[in-house]
Formats: C-alpha cells, structure tokens, sequence
C-alpha cells in the first residue's frame, strides 16, 4: 500500500518537475493539493514552539513537576558546551565549556546551551536547545549515573551552519524492539527521516520521547534586554553532585579544563 | 393556600410597619449604575465583546447583576475570561511554574533578519523612531533583531557592482505563530537579494519576494525536491504571498521597487514612523504587520505565557457572520453561514437551562423622596 | 490501550501488595494479569497517591495517608532556596516507586505462552527474555522449569533527526507602482499584507484526534519484580552458592530443624514466665513434654527430582558497552536424579553472549544459535543425571548493546 502510494507521488514529482522544463514558470497550486493526507492531525508535533509538548506532559500522567531529569549532552571530539548562569559573575554569562554537559533540567522548561570548538568552524558559536519532554525512572542511586545521554554530531552543527533547522527528538528505546547493534559514539546515529515526518511520532514508534533538541544558527540578540527572551527566562537547573561528576571526567578523553 | 397567602400578607403590612417606625433614609445605587438605562442593559451582549474574551455565563449575570451577586469567576465556566481564550487552556496556557524572574521585564517578541546577499551591501534602518535610515550600517553578511509583526523600511547602500544605487525596500515581518515558533526560536529568516532582483527593479518593476517555511503536513510529497520554486517565476496573476501561504507559513514579506523615499517632497509624512522602536537600538517599525492577531503569542513559552490562539477555535461567542476559524482562510469579508462543531465527549450533566430568571432584589432599596407636586408660597410682609 | 491497561494491571498489584501486607514476591510480567481486580476505589487512590512525592503508603495497616503535597514538594517553587542538587536526589522519594520496563533490560523467566520442547532441539513459545530448564524424571516425565528474572537498569537513548529549512517563496515581478497618486496628496495608502484575500476550498477539515499522540507508554512494574540482591561486582563465587529461594523457601529437613528450635522455644519461654509466687496456692505450671513416638519413613522406589534453577546476575545496572557475567545454578531438590537436562537461556536483542566466556563445572553440551531476537540461543545440554541434592553452576558472560 506505501510502496504504491510513494510510486504514485514519485510519478506526480516527475510530472510535475517535467511540467517545470517546459514552461518554466509555477503556476498557482490547488488549495486541495495542500490539505493533509491522512485524516487526522496529532495535537503535539515535534514542529511546535518550544516547551509546548514538554508543558502538555506536566499536566499529563503522574506529576512530574519539580523533578529535575537529568540529562548529558556530547558531542564530537573538542566540542564544548556551556550553559547559561544567570547572575554568573563571569562576563559571558556562561558555565565553564564542558566536553560533556551534565544537569538536571525541568521537565517543560527549554533551556538554550551554547556549543563552542566546532571542528572546521572556529570561534562559530551555536545556541541550540534542549526540552526535557519526559522523565526516566532509574532507581535512587543510579540517577546521574543514567542521564539522558543527548549525543550530537558533527552533521548537526554543520547542518545548522549552512542555515537549516535540525530538529532531534531523543527517545528512550524500547529493549524489545532495540536495535542489535552496541552502541557507541559512532554507532550512535540518529534516525534520518524527511521533512514530511513528525519526529516526534517516529521516535514515539520506537520508544518513549524524553527530549527534543533543536539546533539553528541563530545568535545571541545585540541588546541585552532581548536576552531573557532568547534564553527563555533562564530556567533553573541543577548541577549534578561533584561525586558523579568526577567520575564522569574520568571518562572523557581531554579534560575539560584544558585548552 | 388561602393561609399562607394572608401570612404574607400580614408580615408585608408589618414590615411596612416597621419601616414606618424608623427614620426614613434615602439610599440611591452607585454612580455607576445610575449612567446605565437599566440591570442587564448597559452590559456587552453576546458577540460584541471587545476584544477576544468570549462572553461567558458569568458575565452575563455579572451584567445582570454587578454588585449584588458575588459569582464565582471562571470556577464552573471553562473559559479563563482575562486571558482572551476559550477553553482548552490547557494546550496552549499550561499552568507553567513562573521561576524566572527575568521574563518580568516586558520585552516585545523579536525574530531575527540575516541580511546575505550580496556580500557588502550596507543595511541600514530606522533605529530611533523618527522615520529616517540612522542606525549603524550593518554590513552583509549581519543580522539583526526585529521587533515580531512590523512593517520596516530599510535602505540599501554600497551594491557590489551597483555604485551610486540606493533602495528602500519593505520587509514585513509575520508575527510568530504556532507553525513558525520553533524554526523563528532557532533560526533566522534570510533575505536575500539577487543580482536577477537588482536588475527588475531598476528597469522599473516591482518585486515581491515571500520567505516561507513549508508546511511539512500540508505540502505533500509530491512536491518534495522541487526546490526550483525558489528561483522561478509564478505566473503572472498568481499572488506569491496566496502562494506561500498554501504552501507553509508566512516568516517575511520584501517588497522592493526603486522609489526613493527620502527625496524630497516624497511623502514625507508617510515616512514617519507609527511607532518608536519599543527597546532602544531595535528597528522601529513602519507600520504594523498586517497579519492577524498573535501580537501577544510568545514564540516559546518561557513562563506559561499564552502562546496562540486554538486551531479550529473560535475567538468570539458566535462565528455566524464572522471570518472562520484559523485554519480558515483568514481575512474574508464576513462571510461564513454555517458553523458545525460537534462534540463527542460523553458528557453526563444536568440539562442546561433553557431559560434563566435573575431576581435582583438590593437591599436596601431605593427610596426617593417624594417629588413635590404641590407648592404654596406665602409671602407677608412686615413693614409695607 | 494495551500498554495502558498493563499499567492499570500492574498497579493494582502494587495495591493487592500493600493492602494485604504480604511482601511475597509474586510478580512477574507473566503472572500480572492473572492478578484479580480488587475494589476499584482504594486502588485509585494509591494509583494517584503513587505518583506523588509528598504521599507515604503505610503498608502495616493498608490505610493511605495523605500528607499535603505542598509541604514535601522538593521543588524550589514551594521551597525557595534548597538546593537544586539535593531536590535532584530527594525529589523522587516517593515510598512506592515508579519504574518503567523500557529501562530494564531483563531475562530470565518464562514470559509469554508457556515453553514447550517440541522436538529434541526446538522449543515452542520461548520469548526472547526467558530462561528456563528442560528435565526427565526417573519415571521419563518432561518438565520444564523457568528459572527467575534478572533486571539490569540499562536505559538507551537514541534519537531522530529531521532537518528542514525555510524557502524564500515564488517570487512575483510587476510593473513598478505609481508613487503618487492623483489627487490628494495624503492618502494613506497601505501596502498589500499578509492577509489572504483569496479563498480557500477546503476539502475536509483537518481534525484533532485528540491527545494521543503521544502515546502512553509506562508500562510500570513495582518494585518487587525488579528487587535484587544488591552487591558489587566481585562477589560472583558467593553468589552462587546461595540458592535464591533459601530465602524464603524451606526445604526438606530445614523444616523439621525449625519447628523442633520453635517448640523448644515455646517450653522454654513458658517457665520463664512464672515470676509471681503466692502463698498456699500451688503455682500453676505447664510443662509441655513431647518425645518423639516414632518414624514413619517411606520408600520410593523411583524418587521424583525436581530440579530448580535460578539466575543471577552481577551488576544491577549496565551502560551501553559493560559486560555483565550470569550465572545459571540448577540445583536437584527432589528425590529422585533427574536426566537429559538441557538449560536454555534465550537472550534478548541487547545481550550479547561474549564468546569464550563460558564456565560450567560439569560436562555439558554448549550450542549457540541465532535467535528471532537477533541474538543468541544459549543451550546446554547436561552430559551426566543430576542426582539428589547436586547441582550445577554455569556461568557466562553478555556484553550489553
């Protein structure tokens, strides 16, 4: 049934696209082409503003306000991360760029971070975000050591870079229908689907959607007072215990004080 | 039967009794109701709410009644009145934790404007609000913050290869709405120029140029991968703002012809600004964006703020006579007629009330003095 | 509406648990909807009181007691200035946890329809967690043993990316505009805005369907099936030597040792009792004196073995890439030797039978093969009878994907 209806809409592209060489011009489309295919409309799409789907969980099952999830973002080799401190003494407002940024985060709240050392585009900076959709529930003494590991690559920044969107929404995947492959920093690639798809369904097929990372290349506004805006009023998070966050360090390959 | 209407009777003949026996006061109602012709007549009726808040039952008795009847606003009616929405807050108006403190201070809602091609060209716009081009140039590639839904006039200054040619293009930018929030928290919206727009212009024609983001939902694949739209002309008639609106959501409008508008003598009045920049060094705009509604949405939601309006919502009490929904097409004359909604909730609850009597009864009541009907004057005088 | 009603089902054990009292670990994915649907109302208010923080389920009486939420919120917005970190650890404290299978990695048991051997090397109905024993008796009678369920929290996280972009539009050409128009000088004239002059058709609306996008997928467990014994990593040889239902399960003679000590007890707590002397009455005493009439001792001619088979694991918890080392121990507990003992684990996708890693004290048949999951069929295949009272150990280890 797919397969047909992709043949069909591969067909219709052609026609289109032959349509295109001969006349050259684009005439207005039908109002019909542009209704929705299937019947129906989810109410929460990974396309929506951010902190939309995260405060529909807040008021879904079970509360989940208060609780600060905790979630860890790598990237490539020297990438760094940095939140933002509001009332940091530092002039840039900044924590200390980190190889791996940990916190806990609200669930609901959008929290925009700052990614700095992106190879092949020094000194280019990107503030993506991150909104924590759902929470995990490890047991008590396993909760940092089991952060919900956002893992981005270089294709993200580039991407972003060139003036696209990127839109990830990170799921937890469901063990009976995991993939078998073991998972690493580089068998860890994220499910590519097309424009036409809701992330956020797809990643739901596959597991529970805890997280939905957006990453542009917009910046910092120049006045000071369009900052609470761009940071989204500077959500509270929480640092994570030294404890665990030492032994974490042990495992990145440069220190992050370095450099 | 009989009994107890001479009971009343009796007790209302001691009550005026009783009254007789006190001194006689004079109570008159508010200043206020005494400006309106009657209890429920000076009050907003059904549909010609100003505003979007939707008249509820609780305003109505409220407008019945508006001091006598302590109501209890918005507990047994869904609709929070003083927010402008109806129902189903919960979507758009989560009860958010308010933790920040800094997004107290009202800053307007901005998007950003990455100025690209061609390389060098100056940017400049109106940065203080009184109609001229005085802010700093910026200098392509750059960006810049502007205020969400406003119409702005920029100059462009130092072509490549263009020496001397000067224009004043509009770009007028949408308000975020719920389509474009997440791309306009991340992104910004290019403008671009080519070498193609350059060339149209200064033989004197008008171009209009739309920056769109494609509706994934709506535009089918079908047309997925023909990115040639970019660059091809539509035919002549087609409105590439109809266009783009089918096709996803409206981020920006250019329109760019080779008027010079500070020439003398060129209107320069219609120059001036409508309004100052709301933020000191962010672009003031022109005149307002023509979008509708959304001014108030909020590209995220920072602090629970309302972020839009309902799809498929109404904004007033009866559509009969008003444009659609949203997902209508929006700025039609008046010309809707039938409106179904139909609800499939299971829904258990007492039968609404088909009629609804409100006795008003303030106490005290009202006591004029008599008004005089008869007059005597005697005049004497003593000393003829 | 399946997941959900697992969830509506696994909740209501956790309230047949605390309303009775019985700490007995009864739960299994397996055994959950056998579980009867008690009252309605009390297992409401423990599904709702569960979730919160500031709720304690006191199970010694089975009644709810609801402390008020805002004075145990952790949050900062109810508290003000506690620390994030410390809300990060306490704000979960809730007495009945919530867990969510998708974190767990489990095996072991016998989920789903029940195994059945069906020939000498297929089994029918062997999910892709289970783990069980396959035995004849002396008299040849099959059985089929599942051993118990081994939970590693070890939640992974993937993701899905979408990348899309704004296009500049079609773009229209027209003759420039007049500038000036004729007449008065001051006419506002407002350029075209966004708003559509243009009518739609709409075929068909597009509808909301409602909030089940996302669609529920906590699919809890209560504590009891994911308890374990909780110990490092190195404690392998010790762990094996204990037999998991020793706990709880009395075994032959164990039985008689421990009523023999309880009546001792109880003779010898009666005359400790009497401390009150009165005179010219006689004091009452009991003297409990029971010996032993006799045995009656009876003689099977062909005990029945049972065999019992339990599953460990070294670790609780595992990341993407540790190695976690198993041990099966099956152990005879009948009366009779039991033979042809074939031990079958069948891993899930995200274990990975490191090769080599094999340890058995006794002399078995090892065969792997590939499984519906993706993985490995683990089989052993016991060369010798097991008699009364022995048991085998087999350890291997899994590398967690």
């Amino acid at each position: 049934m797919s397969e047909i209806t992709t043949l069909q809409t591969r067909l219709a592209a052609g026609l289109i696209a032959l349509a295109f060489l001969f006349e050259g011009r684009v005439s207005g489309s039908e109002p019909a082409d542009f209704l929705p295919r299937g019947s129906s409309r989810p109410l929460l799409r990974a396309s929506d503003p951010p902190g939309v789907v995260g405060q529909a969980r807040l008021t879904g099952r079970g509360p989940v306000v208060g609780y600060y999830q905790p979630v860890a973002i790598t990237g490539p080799k020297g990438v760094r991360f940095s939140l933002p401190h509001a009332g940091n003494p530092s002039p840039s407002g900044m924590t200390v760029p980190a190889q791996r940024l940990e916190a806990g985060f609200l669930i609901g709240s959008v929290y925009r971070f700052q990614v700095t050392h992106i190879p092949g585009a020094l000194g280019v900076e990107l503030f993506p975000t991150v909104e924590v959709i759902d929470r995990t529930y490890p047991p008590q003494h396993l909760v940092t050591r089991y952060p919900i590991e956002i893992q981005l690559d270089d294709e993200d920044f580039q991407t972003a870079l060139r003036g696209q969107m990127v839109t990830r929404v990170i799921y937890l995947e469901d063990p009976q229908t995991a993939i078998p492959e073991l998972q690493n920093p580089k068998t860890n690639v994220p499910l590519e689907i097309s424009e036409f798809q809701d992330p956020l369904a797809v990643a739901d097929e596959y597991g529970r959607p805890v997280a939905i990372v957006r990453i542009g290349s917009l910046t910092p506004p120049s006045q000071p007072s369009l900052l609470p805006e761009f940071y989204f009023g500077y959500p509270q998070w929480a640092p994570f215990p030294h404890a665990s966050a030492s032994q974490n360090a042990d495992q990145d390959e440069v220190p992050s004080e370095l450099e | 039967m009989k009994r107890i209407v001479t009971h009343l009777s009796l007790v209302a003949t001691s009550a005026i009794l009783a009254t007789g026996c006190v001194p006689v006061r004079h109570n008159l109602p508010p200043e206020q109701r005494m400006m309106e012709v009657g209890p429920g007549v000076g009050g907003p009726g059904p549909g010609v709410l100003g505003g979007m808040s939707a008249p509820s039952a609780a305003d109505l008795a409220a407008a019945a009644a508006p001091e006598a009847m302590p109501i209890a606003q918005s507990d047994t009616v869904q609709g929070s009145v003083s927010d402008g929405e109806i129902g189903l807050v919960n979507y758009m108006h989560p009860g958010a934790p308010s933790d920040s403190p800094a997004a107290a201070i009202a800053a307007p809602p901005t998007l950003q404007v990455s100025f690209r091609n061609p390389d060098g060209m100056q940017v400049r716009y109106d940065a203080t609000g009184n109609g001229g081009f005085d802010s700093e140039p910026l200098i392509a590639p750059a960006r810049q913050n502007f205020p969400q839904g406003g119409l702005y006039r920029v100059k462009l200054t130092n072509i490549p290869n263009r020496e001397g040619v000067e224009l004043y293009p509009t770009v007028e930018l949408a308000y975020a709405n719920p389509r474009t929030g997440a791309y306009l928290a991340h992104n910004s919206v290019p403008v671009e120029f080519t070498e193609e727009d350059f060339d149209q212009v200064l033989t004197g024609n008008f171009v209009t140029k739309v920056i769109y983001l494609p509706d994934p939902e709506f535009q089918g694949p079908a047309l997925a991968g023909i990115d040639t739209l970019v660059s091809t002309r539509l035919d002549p008639g087609v409105d590439p703002i109809v266009e783009a609106d089918r096709r996803g959501s409206i981020l920006a409008i250019i329109r760019l012809g080779d008027k010079d508008v500070e020439m003398s003598g060129a209107g320069a009045d219609s120059l001036a600004s409508m309004m100052t920049a709301p933020i000191p060094g962010l672009p003031a705009p022109y005149a307002p964006a023509m979008t509708d509604g959304c001014g108030h949405c909020q590209t995220g939601a920072p602090s629970g703020a309302p972020m839009a309006t309902q799809y498929g919502m109404t904004m007033s009490a009866t559509p009969i006579g008003i444009p659609g929904p949203p997902h209508l097409p929006l700025g039609q004359p008046a010309g809707l007629q039938k409106h179904v909604m139909r609800n499939h909730t299971a829904v258990k609850m007492p039968r609404p009330s088909e009629k609804i009597r409100i006795d008003v009864r303030n106490q005290p009541g009202y006591r004029y003095p008599a008004t005089a009907d008869r007059i005597r004057i005697t005049s004497q005088n003593l000393n003829p | 509406m399946r997941t959900s009603s697992i969830q509506s089902v696994s909740i209501l054990s956790v309230a047949c648990t605390f309303l009775v009292g019985c700490a007995s670990q009864h739960l299994s994915r397996k055994d959950q909807p056998k579980t009867p649907r008690v009252a309605a109302r009390p297992v409401n208010a423990i599904e709702m009181n569960s979730f919160s923080n500031g709720v304690s389920v006191s199970p010694a009486d089975g009644s709810i007691h609801l402390v008020g939420h805002r004075s145990h919120c952790p949050c900062e917005h109810c508290q003000g200035a506690l620390s994030a970190a410390g809300a990060m650890q306490s704000a979960d404290t809730s007495t009945v946890q919530i867990y969510d299978t998708q974190e767990f990695l489990r095996d072991g048991g016998d989920s789903g329809p029940t195994a059945v051997r069906i020939s000498d090397q297929t089994f029918r109905g062997l999910q892709p967690e289970d783990t069980i024993v396959h035995y004849k008796t002396a008299t040849g009678q099959p059985e089929i043993q599942a051993s118990n369920q081994v939970a590693l929290y070890a939640p992974r996280f993937r993701s899905v990316r979408q990348i899309s972009g704004s296009l500049a539009g079609g773009r229209a050409v027209g003759p420039a505009q007049m500038d000036r128009p004729v007449g008065i000088v001051n006419v506002d004239q407002p350029l075209p805005g966004l708003v559509m002059r243009d009518s739609l058709e709409l075929g068909h609306a597009d509808v909301a369907r409602g909030l089940d996008a996302m669609r529920e997928r906590e699919r809890t467990v209560p504590v009891e099936s994911v308890q374990q014994l909780n110990v490092a990593s190195n404690v392998m040889a010790a762990l094996l030597n204990l037999t998991a239902q020793q706990a709880y399960d009395l075994q032959g003679e164990q039985k008689a040792l421990v009523h023999q000590y309880a009546n001792a007890a109880v003779t010898y707590q009666l005359d400790e009792c009497l401390e009150v002397a009165v005179q010219s009455f006689r004091t009452p005493s009991l003297v409990r004196d029971q010996t032993l009439d006799g045995f009656t001792i009876y003689d099977f001619e062909q005990g029945h073995g049972r065999l019992q088979i339990s599953k460990f694991a070294d670790r609780e918890d595992a990341r993407p890439g540790d190695v976690v080392t198993f041990g099966i121990r099956i152990e005879n507990v009948g009366d009779g030797e039991v033979n042809e003992v074939v031990v079958v684990d069948n891993l899930t996708t995200r274990l990975e039978y490191v090769q080599g890693s094999l340890e058995c004290e006794a002399e078995v048949d090892f065969q792997a093969v590939d499984n519906q999951a993706q993985s490995l069929q683990l089989r052993w295949e016991l060369k010798e009878p097991l008699g009364v009272g022995e048991s085998v150990t087999i350890q291997f280890k899994c590398q967690v994907r």
